[in-house]
């Protein structure tokens, strides 16, 4: 489950622009790094042309897919992955980051013209939501859950067998007790009965 | 509200500080004043400039309160709606990190300068203290209102259900988005409930609220499917940690039971051994002192043999 790249472009007024991008192409080859780069943002900026604002698609190319989401404001962003990445959670880091984004960079800096603007951010987003099952908050915590009921698990189980043990002590202190009675009487008799002689 | 002129009173306090200002004729006591005076405006401009955005933050919230409980089936103003809630957060977060950094500045004037009184400190971290209630107060408003606007969508939405029988209306995505403004997902800004949804043109002449929820698009759909049903599972997935505890909790006072048999058991045969001890240690005394009455018994016996002997 790999993230290729983030990036992040204006549609609104009209030629779209690529604001900015980040992308980690460490699982190609050195030699293919240049062309799969080149590929990811031509078809970023097709797929963010064709897809109306308001609106989130993926797009399956060969390997790839790319997550779409055109918000209505005139920011698009797009996530390449490979195929087994979770939609929901492309969808809510791109939310996030077009949020962070339009906080961090107001809108007239990026509405008119060719502007590529810096957000570090996205490096740093990339790196961490290579692993999903990590970063998102909701699979996290599903994992955790999980976790714990595992945990549970055992415990009923080595439960379970307690109560075994605690059967089998039940009938040992009986015959225990049973015992040390006979002991008792039969001192109890030596005493009493006749003197040695 | 009734006037009153005030002037001279003004004039008779501009005079006195006059006065006072001559008085203090130190150069010393001047600057510390005057770097105090300082001080304290920026504390109050600081402090002057956050109460101002947290009223501007209440009136936006008035009127996010009032576009919320409007409940016309048709003219709802959602793209409105779901800019000034975007706007509210922004401001109150703006408004938390403020009031911090106010804070701080506080603190860090009571502990630099010490000549400045008590007074002036506490009186500064009151400011504090009421600004940070005044907050609290707004976002709690912030949420009711959310939550009466959720409530709202929600039976607006079965109202128009009623409505239009044969439409897909599919409410999943809907109901989802209402539980995403809930409180899970109040840190994370998912207010999008209607700018993903297509118009349907249904041909006669319908509302402005069918078209927005009539027909969606199939990856909204699929997205918010997706979320509600993870989120379904997590609910679930609690439930059983749920179901589990209590069965733990009925097996293991179950075995209470069994524990306090044993103990009962064990109790019997500590007791039981120690009489036995007892018997067994009287019966070691009567032993070992048996033989002394023999030895005494038979001594007195050959003293009477003896005795027999010397009579005869």
């Amino acid at each position: 489950m790999k993230l290729y790249s983030i990036s992040i472009l204006r549609f609104d007024p009209k030629p779209v622009q690529l604001l900015c991008t980040a992308s980690d192409l460490s699982s190609f080859s050195f030699f293919q790094r240049s062309t799969v780069g080149e590929f990811m943002t031509f078809f970023t900026k097709t797929v963010t042309e064709r897809t109306n604002p308001g609106q989130r698609q993926d797009v399956e190319e060969s390997d790839y897919v790319f997550h779409v989401y055109n918000r209505s404001d005139g920011l698009c962003g797009v996530i390449a992955s490979d195929k087994e990445y979770p939609l929901r959670v492309a969808y809510t880091l791109l939310n996030k980051l077009l949020d962070e984004f339009v906080t961090k960079n107001p809108r007239h800096k990026w509405e008119s013209g060719a502007v590529t603007l810096p957000f570090p951010e996205l490096d740093t987003y990339l790196s961490k939501y290579q692993d999903p099952k990590q970063a998102d908050t909701i699979m996290r915590v599903q994992q955790e859950l999980d976790e714990t009921k595992d945990v549970l698990h055992r415990t009923i189980e080595s439960v379970l067998a307690r109560g075994e043990k605690l059967d089998d002590l039940i009938a040992r202190s009986d015959n225990l007790s049973s015992q040390s009675r006979m002991f008792y009487k039969s001192a109890k008799k030596q005493n009493s009965c006749c003197l040695i002689q | 509200m009734s006037f009153q002129d005030r002037t001279a009173e003004f004039q008779a306090c501009v005079a006195n500080t006059r006065a006072r200002m001559r008085i203090s004729s130190s150069n010393a006591a001047m600057s510390n004043a005057l770097q105090a005076k300082h001080q304290k405006s920026e504390f109050t401009t600081v402090a002057k400039k956050i109460a101002f955005k947290i009223s501007e933050t209440s009136k936006h919230l008035q009127r996010l309160s009032q576009l919320a409980k409007r409940k016309t089936l048709f003219d709802d103003r959602p793209v409105e709606i779901q800019e000034l809630t975007y706007q509210i957060k922004q401001s109150l977060s703006s408004l938390n990190s403020d009031i911090a950094s106010l804070q701080q500045i506080v603190r860090q004037s009571s502990k630099g300068t010490r000549n400045k009184p008590a007074q002036i400190n506490q009186h500064n971290e009151n400011i504090v203290v009421s600004l940070q209630n005044s907050l609290a107060d707004t976002s709690m408003n912030f949420k009711d209102i959310l939550e009466v606007r959720t409530q709202n969508m929600k039976a607006s939405q079965n109202r128009t259900e009623k409505f239009v029988a044969s439409t897909s209306l599919n409410t999943n995505p809907l109901a989802n988005n209402n539980s995403a403004t809930s409180p899970f997902n109040y840190n994370e800004s998912k207010y999008e409930p209607n700018d993903d949804y297509l118009a349907l043109n249904l041909g006669e002449g319908a509302n402005t609220r069918y078209e927005q929820m009539a027909l969606l698009e199939n990856q909204t759909d699929v997205y918010s499917q997706q979320r509600m049903s993870s989120i379904e599972s997590i609910e679930s997935t609690i439930s059983e940690l749920g179901g589990i505890f209590s069965q733990l909790a009925q097996m293991v006072s179950e075995q209470r039971e069994t524990v306090q048999r044993i103990d009962l058991y064990t109790d019997d045969i500590a007791s039981n051994i120690n009489s036995a001890q007892r018997e067994i240690l009287k019966f070691f005394d009567r032993v070992s002192s048996n033989r002394a009455l023999l030895f005494k018994i038979f001594g007195i016996l050959i003293a009477f043999f003896l005795l027999w002997v010397l009579v005869t």
